[in-house]
């Protein structure tokens, strides 16, 4: 167990790092854009299709990060009221439901990806290859799936003990 | 199952797993493929998810969102929040009161360079509620205040909600955001005029602050012009049609990060933590949006809103009335969710309902945003009371909730205003011709 928190814990910081990276190419590229297109009448033709695709590592390799430190949006209203001993058990259901959706996004953002890349999809301006960022979505879900996989392991041995 | 019944079990069932703390935009996107699966098969409900997962995150136009949420955060690493407080402290602070209303009046112009309410009530909260410790007022008047006059993010653009909302009614973001503009300086006003009248009433509530010399004055005034210039360079900006949202958004950033460079006031290690913040922010608005659009999915194949729609016309139901009965439901669901989860929740439901009994969109924005920032302090879930509540350190959540109330009430006030004189939302759009 201490290896797999060793390791799940790291790798959510270096996701994050990798999000912060996708956030600040979209402001540079931005800004870049705006100067090219403004002062110099020459736009970047790519910037628009980098820009949404690049945001979606901005947020998904964010997820299991926020999902470590529980930074997701809850509602904190009848937690409160109930004994250790539910909260307990609603904390097990809750991350199981949780596991079993981002295996779902994990699973199917991999096939979407081989379906896209089979199609020869790509992005509207520049054509820009779309798969890859479907599957950093799927690696992402991997991610946050093993961090509620933890989380739900320490739950529980917490309540055993 | 017949597809309205199921989709009231699973609201139903999307309630419960709300309240037993399952995160808003997990709950939602679960809830959605189930239903989703329900009424066109197994496949088609797995796919679902992915592919509204990853429109939603590969969008373009909700990189505005991800650009305002770094504006704000970077501003608050850059002390320009602070700078804004001295400024209204200098203006404001030897009235009765002044330091809360200074607060106000800081909120308000921070808002103007913030989108979020949570990120304008912890930038604002961190720098004015230590100040009103130290002059002795009172608890519940002092977070009260920073926690109402936080909604004015939402409100006085640039706003995410407005973002959110013209994004999913496919209404201009220029139109929305200029909108907000008067309602915002009235509800400023009103929220700095009952302080004004409480402590006048009651000078125990708020001593006066301490006098300020004229070059303080002064000093103060360049607070005010750098969160100008950025106000006007993102609004203007739009308004003139020289950027989209996320450019604007973005040229706004890099004017922070400029101001925080020029005044040897942006740190690396403030620059990273900016941007640290901004993505954790970022991320779960996102998760939530997405998580919505799934569900949302699922609504639009039970042919609900479509059916309400035709069921109030059918009724031949008063314009009046389904407005009035829309802001009770959304007032009573504000209490106890999200705000991002409640707009993106409803938007499909009510807003085809809203155009098909001939309320203007720009309007019923600035109507529903009103009524989210009183479900942003409105207890039992107030996020900006939980925001202040970890902020003010000390101040049990009873009292914060007890300082709201007469702020809660100004924004009631706005509300039938806004009713009674929708120009008070419209006549600034009027003059955009996109």
């Amino acid at each position: 167990m201490g290896k797999f928190d060793k390791f799940m814990t790291p790798l959510s910081k270096w996701f994050h790092v990798i999000a912060g990276i996708g956030m600040i190419y979209v402001l540079l590229i931005s800004v870049a854009d705006i100067i090219m297109n403004k002062v110099f009448k020459d736009p970047i033709n790519w910037a628009f299709d980098s820009i949404g695709l690049v945001a979606v590592i901005a947020i998904v390799f964010a997820i299991p990060e926020v999902q470590v430190n529980h930074g997701h949006i809850e509602v904190e209203v009848l937690e409160a009221r109930l004994s250790r001993f539910w909260r307990k058990i609603i904390g097990l259901f809750v991350n199981v439901l949780g596991i079993i959706l981002w295996s779902i996004v994990a699973w199917r953002s991999f096939l979407y990806g081989i379906d896209i890349l089979r199609s020869g999809e790509v992005s509207m301006t520049v054509e820009m290859p779309i798969y890859p960022f479907i599957w950093f979505q799927g690696i992402c879900a991997v991610a946050v799936t093993l961090v509620l996989l933890l989380q739900t392991i320490n739950h529980f041995r917490m309540r055993t003990r | 199952m017949n597809p309205v019944t199921l989709a009231i079990v699973l609201t139903v069932f999307m309630v419960i797993l709300f309240l037993l703390r399952m995160p808003i935009g997990f709950a939602m996107a679960l809830v959605g493929i189930i239903g989703f699966s329900a009424l066109r098969g197994l496949g088609p409900g797995l796919s679902i998810v992915t592919r509204d997962l990853f429109d939603v995150f590969s969008s373009y136009s909700y990189t505005a969102i991800t650009m305002f949420i770094l504006m704000g955060t970077l501003a608050f690493y850059t002390g320009i929040s602070r700078r804004l407080y001295d400024a209204g402290y200098t203006m404001f602070g030897r009235l009765p009161g002044g330091l809360a209303i200074s607060t106000i009046a800081a909120c308000a112009m921070f808002s103007a360079i913030c989108g979020s309410t949570n990120a304008t009530a912890a930038a604002m909260g961190r720098v004015a509620l230590p100040e009103m410790k130290r002059y002795k007022y009172d608890d519940a008047l002092a977070t009260g205040c920073v926690a109402a006059a936080g909604s004015l993010g939402i409100l006085i653009p640039p706003s995410t909600i407005f973002l959110v909302y013209g994004i999913m009614t496919e209404n201009s973001i220029g139109k929305l955001f200029i909108s907000g503009v008067i309602p915002g300086i009235i509800l400023a006003a009103f929220f700095a005029g009952t302080v004004f009248i409480m402590t006048v009433r009651n000078p125990k509530l708020a001593p006066p602050g301490g006098p300020t010399t004229w070059k303080e004055k002064v000093q103060g005034m360049t607070g005010i012009i750098e969160a100008l210039v950025l106000f006007l360079l993102v609004i203007l900006g739009i308004f003139l049609g020289w950027f989209s949202p996320t450019y604007a958004a973005a040229a706004g950033t890099a004017g922070v990060i400029v101001i925080g460079l020029v005044r040897r006031q942006l740190t690396w290690q403030g620059f990273l933590n900016g941007v640290r913040d901004a993505i954790r922010i970022n991320c779960f608005i996102m998760v939530i949006v997405a998580g919505a659009f799934v569900f949302g999915h699922f609504l639009t194949v039970t042919n609900i809103p479509t059916m309400l729609v035709n069921w109030v016309e059918a009724m031949h139901m008063n314009k009046y009335l389904v407005l009035i009965a829309v802001i009770a439901i959304y007032y009573v669901i504000s209490m106890f969710m999200d705000e991002l989860a409640l707009i993106v929740l409803t938007i499909p439901i009510f807003y085809p309902l809203i155009l098909s009994v001939g309320w203007d969109p720009i309007w019923f924005g600035v109507i529903m945003v009103v009524l989210v920032e009183m479900g942003v302090i409105a207890p039992p879930v107030g996020i900006n009371v939980f925001v202040i509540y970890g902020v003010a350190e000390g101040v049990p959540i009873t009292t914060i909730y007890k300082g709201i109330f007469p702020f809660l009430a100004c924004m009631f006030v706005l509300a039938a205003l806004l009713m009674v004189f929708p120009a008070l939302a419209t006549w600034l759009p009027s003059f955009m011709t996109y």
